[in-house]
């Protein structure tokens, strides 16, 4: 009895001591969905998904607080029933419990360190890459910094970084549950950066990955210069060392004025896979872009944007598309106005073309929302309807119902009735002359509670 | 040349003209920055006071507990006793006096004779900033360094209080590399130091530069991200990015359209980027392969045809399947996996009985072959099974 009781006034005194030091952030999430796809002759597409997230955070109390932690789980079922003859018997095949992220970070140890340990995601540009390891950030005040990571990767199938970003724990989404490497992969890396320059960002960055028989490194740069306190110049590569060619090539330069600003990027894109796949072996062409992009605020309530892009998927040589069109390029064209009544209401207006290889398309959108009872409530609708043509490859399809127009709207609520609760309701529907309905109803419940 | 094919550029000609047009005189660009607003929330006074008429007077006259305020909720408006003291003749005797239109009209623009004991209250939010006079003052600034035209106001209201880049002429966050605060030495911050975003439901976004949210953010902040992500860090948290990685809900702004019907178009040419929240097979296949979409399903349907005749020949065609792998090779991937294409390209593969003889890896050189089967002899071992 002494015992026990001893061991509860231990535990007390830590869970006090613990809450007079920590700051506990506790948020969870819950996602239900239901989306439906029925075509004339059977209900085809049946996801009514049920997610469950977790995020766990503790701070230390203080105005910067330098020890810290942060976590997420997230568990994810979808138990939808469609008549689809490939389908699973299984209806709780697509179970799946993820610890996406659950990292403990120490800021500025000796005011020159950052340490961050457990599983977490490294943002960088060589892509999103998920990591059980250890990073350190060295900053010094030469303005030069150095960042060193290493542990092992988190990878799903045939993407290991940056293009495919993947959470860990969700090989279960894979068809026939295998992947394209499933070995345990060492993942180590450096980057050396400037800091605390007012007008230039530069980083170089090198990463390796590990696993006995198969390597994949990268070489990642980004460099940003502002001029005139205008004028950016930037670029962000990402060279792959196993292929020998860029996985992202990115240059551009951009205007940036209070109220008007206007930007033009060229990128070169190759598709990255695991360096254990045939596809890095293939013989592929880069996609090329050029996108042009100009902003203007008007008056303080109104936004425009628009912006222009042209993407060449081919080298040297023509191509033709299914329909004999020759296509190399597509042109891209998007429009889009919003306006603000008031602080709590809002108008918008979109337009997005696309035409060339792929198919072509015209998107319009007209919407508005709005908050009543103090911003408790939000209310949004969008009227959308797309006129498309050449969308599928199909030739039997082909003439007729190979272009048409969809229509769909939108409705959203928002509810916040009390500042830690808030709930999110969203359906929308659609119709076409390919799918005869199809609908979907997301509603997200968040607690956000702080101890 | 066609002119009929660029149509569409006259309307996108036409807008930008009435922009530029729009735009070259704007009534109110710089002064009024959006979500001013939620930074300093709107003040409510109908009392008349010129900053002007009062500018040979030291500001503490009236500002008299400035010297000591350490934080924007702290109460520094002169009350109605600091204006008793050149004014006396237009103040009340005390708080009974009733007053009248020409004593009390002369503050209070609203002053109602019939309702003179309920004078319309000043209603003087504190900014939502972490801001005290006292450390300024301290370091012997003069008030005009940041209200500079306070004098020349014959109105004050709270869009003639600073603006950021008024706090960025001596704060930089660059600048700031000892305590790397950075924007939450002014920005209001949560326990775990990021700047606070929502006002109850009123969010506060960049609008304005580099960070403008309102500018094409969807597609713009990945830029941002890969550049410094220790921006991103000053108001976001791991989660945020991952309730639209984690391809777990539609985001609207991303897929606002009928886009399960829509999105082969843009498949087709990546132009959303897919793999940025999507894993190409298992997303992809998963719906796919029940809605009938599967090689297999194909091959025995009659109705059902994906590819033009000729994809899968064995020799090339001008629909051959060979330009678009070459072309796009996340479209085929989205579908196909490694063995359909060993079926054939493996290294005793045939094709009609035949072997095949195609150059699959191209441009590579042997050099460059050899290198990469050293540092990864596995994958090459998936086709030339007899490699050590």
């Amino acid at each position: 009895m002494r015992r026990i009781a001893f061991f509860i006034f231990c535990f007390l005194t830590l869970t006090t001591a613990l809450c007079e030091a920590v700051e506990v952030e506790l948020w969870p999430r819950t996602v239900f969905q239901l989306q439906q796809l029925r075509d004339v002759d059977r209900l085809k597409i049946d996801k009514t998904r049920f997610t469950q997230y977790l995020t766990l955070n503790l701070y230390e109390k203080s105005d910067a607080p330098n020890h810290l932690f942060f976590s997420s789980l997230r568990v994810d079922a979808d138990l939808g029933r469609d008549n689809s003859p490939d389908a699973s018997p299984d209806p709780l095949r697509y179970q799946s419990f993820a610890l996406m992220y659950a990292y403990y970070e120490w800021r500025r140890i000796g005011d020159l360190v950052d340490l961050t340990v457990g599983r977490q995601i490294l943002t960088d540009e060589l892509g999103m890459a998920a990591m059980d390891g250890l990073k350190l950030s060295i900053y010094h005040s030469w303005h030069v910094g150095l960042e060193l990571y290493s542990g092992f990767e988190i990878k799903g199938a045939l993407n290991a970084d940056s293009k495919g970003f993947e959470l860990p724990n969700s090989d279960t989404f894979e068809p026939d549950g295998l992947t394209g490497d499933d070995r345990l992969t060492g993942v180590f890396g450096a980057a050396i950066f400037l800091h605390g320059i007012e007008n230039t960002q530069a980083r170089l960055h090198y990463r390796h990955r590990y696993s006995g028989e198969t390597d994949g490194y990268n070489l990642g740069l980004s460099f940003r210069q502002r001029i005139f306190g205008f004028w950016d110049l930037y670029t962000t590569d990402d060279f792959n060392l196993f292929t020998e060619r860029f996985n992202q090539l990115n240059v551009g330069a951009r205007f940036d004025f209070d109220w008007i600003s206007f930007s033009l990027d060229h990128a070169t894109r190759f598709p990255n896979f695991d360096a254990d796949s045939i596809f890095n072996l293939f013989d592929i062409h880069g996609e090329k872009e050029l996108a042009a992009r100009f902003y203007v605020r008007p008056d303080r309530r109104t936004h425009l944007n628009l912006g222009y892009s042209r993407i060449v998927q081919a080298n040297d040589f023509p191509l033709f598309d299914s329909w004999g069109r020759e296509g190399n390029a597509g042109n891209f064209a998007d429009l889009g106005l919003t306006r603000s009544i008031g602080q709590s209401t809002e108008i918008r207006a979109g337009y997005r073309m696309g035409m060339g290889w792929g198919g072509d398309q015209h998107r319009f959108r007209l919407g508005a929302g709005t908050a009543v009872w103090n911003r408790r409530i939000r209310l949004d609708g969008d009227w959308m309807g797309t006129y498309y043509e050449k969308l599928l490859y199909t030739d039997i399809l082909e003439g007729a119902r190979n272009k048409g127009f969809s229509m769909g709207v939108r409705v959203q609520s928002d509810f916040r009735l009390v500042e830690e609760v808030s709930l999110k309701l969203m359906g929308d529907v659609y119709s076409n002359d390919l799918i005869e309905r199809q609908f979907a109803f997301f509603a997200v419940l968040d607690v956000h509670a702080w101890q | 040349m066609n002119v009929s094919r660029f149509h569409w550029i006259f309307p996108f000609a036409l807008l930008g003209g009435w922009l530029i047009a729009s735009s070259a005189f704007p009534a109110d660009a710089g002064k009024n920055v959006p979500g001013f607003e939620i930074v300093y929330p709107p003040k409510e006074t109908h009392l008349i006071f010129s900053h002007e008429k009062h500018k040979t007077l030291d500001c503490r006259t009236c500002h008299a507990r400035i010297d000591d305020s350490e934080k924007t909720s702290d109460r520094n408006l002169p009350e109605e006793a600091a204006c008793k003291t050149c004014h006396g003749s237009k103040t009340r005797e005390n708080i009974n006096d009733p007053g009248d239109i020409e004593r009390c009209g002369f503050c209070h623009r609203d002053y109602d004779p019939t309702r003179a004991s309920l004078p319309s209250r000043v209603y003087h939010p504190a900014a939502n900033l972490n801001f005290g006079h006292r450390t300024h003052l301290q370091r012997m600034m003069d008030c005009k360094a940041c209200h500079q035209e306070i004098t020349s106001l014959k109105t004050a209201s709270e869009r003639d209080l600073p603006m950021e880049k008024t706090c960025l002429i001596c704060h930089s966050r660059e600048k700031d590399v000892k305590n790397r605060k950075g924007c939450t030495l002014c920005h209001v911050a949560l326990p775990g130091g990021e700047i606070r975003t929502d006002f109850k439901g009123v969010r506060l976004v960049p609008q304005s530069g580099r960070l403008n949210h309102r500018r094409n953010w969807t597609k713009r902040h990945v830029e941002e991200a890969r550049h410094q992500l220790s921006t991103c860090r000053e108001c976001h948290q791991q989660h945020f990015c991952n309730s639209c990685h984690d391809g777990v809900m539609k985001p609207m702004k991303i897929h606002p359209e009928d886009y399960v019907t829509l999105h082969p178009i843009d498949a087709r040419t990546n132009r959303e980027h897919c793999t940025a929240c999507h894993r190409y097979q298992s997303f992809c296949v998963d719906c796919h392969r029940k809605v009938g979409l599967t090689p297999e399903a194909i091959r025995k349907s009659s109705r059902t045809k994906i590819h033009p005749s000729g994809f899968g020949a064995c020799y090339r065609t001008p629909d051959h399947h060979s330009f678009q792998a070459k072309r796009n090779l996340l479209a085929c991937v989205s579908c196909h996996r490694e063995a359909d294409c060993t079926a054939c390209h493996g290294a005793n593969a045939l094709c009609d009985g035949q072997p095949i003889s195609v150059r699959i890896h191209g441009h590579l050189s042997s050099g460059q072959l050899e290198r990469m089967k050293k540092a990864n002899p596995r994958a090459c071992r998936k086709c030339h099974e007899k490699l050590p």
